[in-house]
């Protein structure tokens, strides 16, 4: 993950500022009144300018040091920036395919696979994302009434 | 006494002691767990409170949030890791305690003196709430546009780290708070179209992707190799703490008073309120140079300090609807969800709930005692299970968590969004809390802005011409000068120095 300095961030919260002052422009006032839809997200917008020009100009001082970004210490390290894509491809993957698969077989798998990604050992992880997989849709489906999503070809497994 | 009857009925009925007994053990596994704080335990709970009754929906919270603030000092004396942020400021002592054979006693006096200042906090709680809700009554737009203003600079000047990330956070939480037709003027604001962004950014999943995916990211990420876990040395958990009580009954006072008094302020709560007392504990302390090499005194205030702090935090809430901290922040939300508005008319329409709620404060730290003795007997083996194994477990709750709010993957698409916003944060040291109180905020803010500009025929004046308005207002423009103030007092005193 990139991390920045004070002026990367002054110039981006600054550019975001504008961005919002842009999108709400076209916000009306409420009738007979000055304000509307458009008053408080113009003073975010107002407040964002201000703030991210303070922050550049109270980071000027230390110029050479803010203008390289920097990145986080997993990012060189291969198996956990893997492990960090595996935990939202963990999530992306439940959403494409939970409803076409069904909640049982795409938590097993999905939590298998997380699990030997994070070094699990294979026995472990079996077992493991068995059990959770049944806990929580037992707890979900059958005591809260959750409705969640099944398969119709693999109706069996849930 | 008919009210307390009732509120007494709502509690001690078969059900709910169930859930207070389910949610201390689901607090004391969350809590115990380095890394995992007692507000991911709230994000975590919710979906499970959204199909209860609003007694055993909030009685879960309390119970799960004092139980998870204890836990975390768990692995704080066994392994030198708070298990949230809240038992960090002792951690070091805690941690030597074990190692010179103590950790039963350090984890006792955090036991005891946990449920101390949690009690008292309670009691505050009890007293001060429906006195403040009587002033409350009397407040009009302009008071509540100046609490809220107060709390969320609170919220910015009070969080660790630098104010101006504390902003950002803040005005990151102002902008989601503005999506959706939820505003005065009843129109649809960047909602592109959107169905499920209409009505606005769904709380609940936006807090369990700020929380706790993004922690269940920083902890894969994280480059710290695991510790292995000591063993018990059998002096017994309570039988130094009568001993400590009687050396340290002015530490524990002062503790839960500050404690109490920090969790009232909005924005700050029990992780700043540990911190501050660990400070005045050492500041008074005739043993200074025993601080943080295993002694037990500033665990002792700062161990009563967290858990009164939650207590404290539920006074704002309850009575002004503005919330203390990020855990009552969600419960505000899940009030709104119960059809319950917090707010001073809630002593008046709803009595029995809000006794009910404080029954479940007391009785939540009683059973801390003999719960939190078998969580410090049972965390060994819990310690033990490896990040690798539990985090993905969690990924699955959250995810399931966020889908059940409404039934529908636009929940699981949010907290993804917010998980990794949350994480980017972390990562640029920005604080959360901001954000949190900035969504929960946002629309009262607007709302109580508007209506009082109207009132006042745009003129700003206006926010100062009741007494109390008046006095908050400048309260609050006192505290953003406040930096400013002591910048110029310290170049003064530097100049005066150089001459």
């Amino acid at each position: 993950m990139i991390k920045l300095s004070e002026l990367h961030l002054g110039v981006l919260t600054a550019l975001g500022g504008i961005a919002l002052l842009l999108a709400s422009a076209h916000f009306v006032p409420m009738p007979g009144q000055a304000y509307g839809a458009g008053t408080m997200p113009r003073l975010i917008g107002w407040s964002a300018i201000l703030l991210g020009a303070f922050m550049v100009a109270t980071s000027l001082r230390h110029l050479p040091d803010m203008l390289k970004p920097h990145l986080s210490d997993w990012v060189y390290k291969p198996r956990l920036a893997l492990a960090a894509l595996a935990v939202i491809a963990t999530i992306v993957s439940y959403i494409v395919f939970a409803d076409w698969l069904g909640f049982i077989p795409v938590s097993f798998v999905s939590l298998f696979v997380l699990m030997l990604v994070l070094r699990t050992r294979p026995l472990t992880a079996l077992f493991a994302s068995a059990v959770s997989t049944l806990v929580v849709y037992y707890g979900f489906s059958r005591l809260l009434m959750v409705p969640l999503p099944r398969s119709e070809f693999l109706s069996f497994l849930g | 006494m008919l009210i307390l009857e009732q509120a007494a009925a709502l509690v001690f009925q078969p059900y709910v002691l169930g859930v207070i007994l389910a949610s201390a053990a689901f607090g004391m596994l969350v809590g115990a767990i380095p890394g995992l704080t007692a507000t991911m335990a709230t994000a975590l709970l919710v979906p499970m409170t959204f199909f209860m009754d609003p007694v055993p929906a909030i009685a879960s919270i309390v119970t799960a949030t004092a139980m998870a603030i204890f836990a975390g000092d768990i692995p704080a004396a066994l392994l030198r890791m708070p298990g949230t942020p809240a038992n960090a400021a002792y951690v070091e002592d805690a941690y030597r305690m074990t190692q010179s054979g103590r950790s039963d006693e350090a984890l006792g006096a955090a036991l005891v003196f946990s449920a101390i200042g949690g009690l008292f906090g309670s009691f505050v709680l009890m007293t001060l709430a429906p006195a403040l809700a009587e002033v409350a009554l009397k407040f009009s737009s302009e008071e509540y546009f100046w609490l809220v203003v107060l709390g969320l600079s609170c919220a910015v000047f009070v969080t660790p780290g630098s104010p101006t990330r504390g902003l950002i956070s803040l005005l990151i939480g102002l902008f989601v708070a503005t999506i959706g037709i939820e505003n005065p003027a009843g129109e649809a604001r960047f909602s592109f179209g959107n169905l499920e962004l209409l009505a606005g950014v769904q709380f609940i999943p936006a807090m369990i992707g700020l929380f706790a995916v993004s922690e269940v990211l920083r902890t894969v990420t994280a480059t710290i190799p695991r510790q292995k876990i000591p063993r018990s040395d059998g002096h017994g958990i309570f039988k130094t703490q009568w001993q400590n009580l009687k050396k340290y009954p002015v530490q524990t006072a002062r503790g839960s008073i500050t404690g109490t008094a920090l969790g009232i302020l909005p924005g700050a709560g029990a992780d700043i309120a540990a911190w501050i007392s660990y400070a005045i504990s050492k500041r008074f302390s005739k043993q200074k140079d025993k601080f943080g090499k295993g002694h037990v005194e500033g665990l002792v205030e700062a161990g009563a300090s967290n858990n009164s702090a939650v207590s404290g935090a539920w006074i704002p809430a309850l009575v002004f609807g503005i919330p203390g901290d990020s855990i009552t922040a969600i419960v505000i939300g899940v009030l709104y969800i119960k059809g319950i508005n917090p707010g001073p008319t809630i002593f008046i329409n709803d009595p029995q709930s809000i006794y009910a709620i404080f029954m479940v404060f007391i009785l939540a730290n009683l059973i801390m005692l003999p719960l939190g003795w078998l969580a410090i007997r049972g965390a060994r083996p819990l310690l033990s299970i490896p990040p690798s194994t539990l985090m993905p477990m969690i990924l699955i709750f959250c995810i399931v968590g966020a889908f059940a709010i409404n039934n529908s993957m636009a929940g699981i698409v949010m907290m993804l969004i917010f998980g990794i916003i949350g994480f980017f944060m972390e990562e640029n040291d920005i604080p959360i809390a901001p954000a949190i109180l900035g969504m929960v905020l946002g629309p009262m803010l607007e709302q109580n802005f508007i209506t009082s500009m109207i009132k006042g025929d745009g003129n700003f004046l206006h926010f100062f011409e009741r007494p109390i308005a008046g006095g908050l207002g400048a309260l609050t423009i006192l505290i953003w000068l406040l930096p400013v103030l002591m910048l110029v007092l310290r170049r003064g005193r530097k100049t005066q120095a150089i001459a």
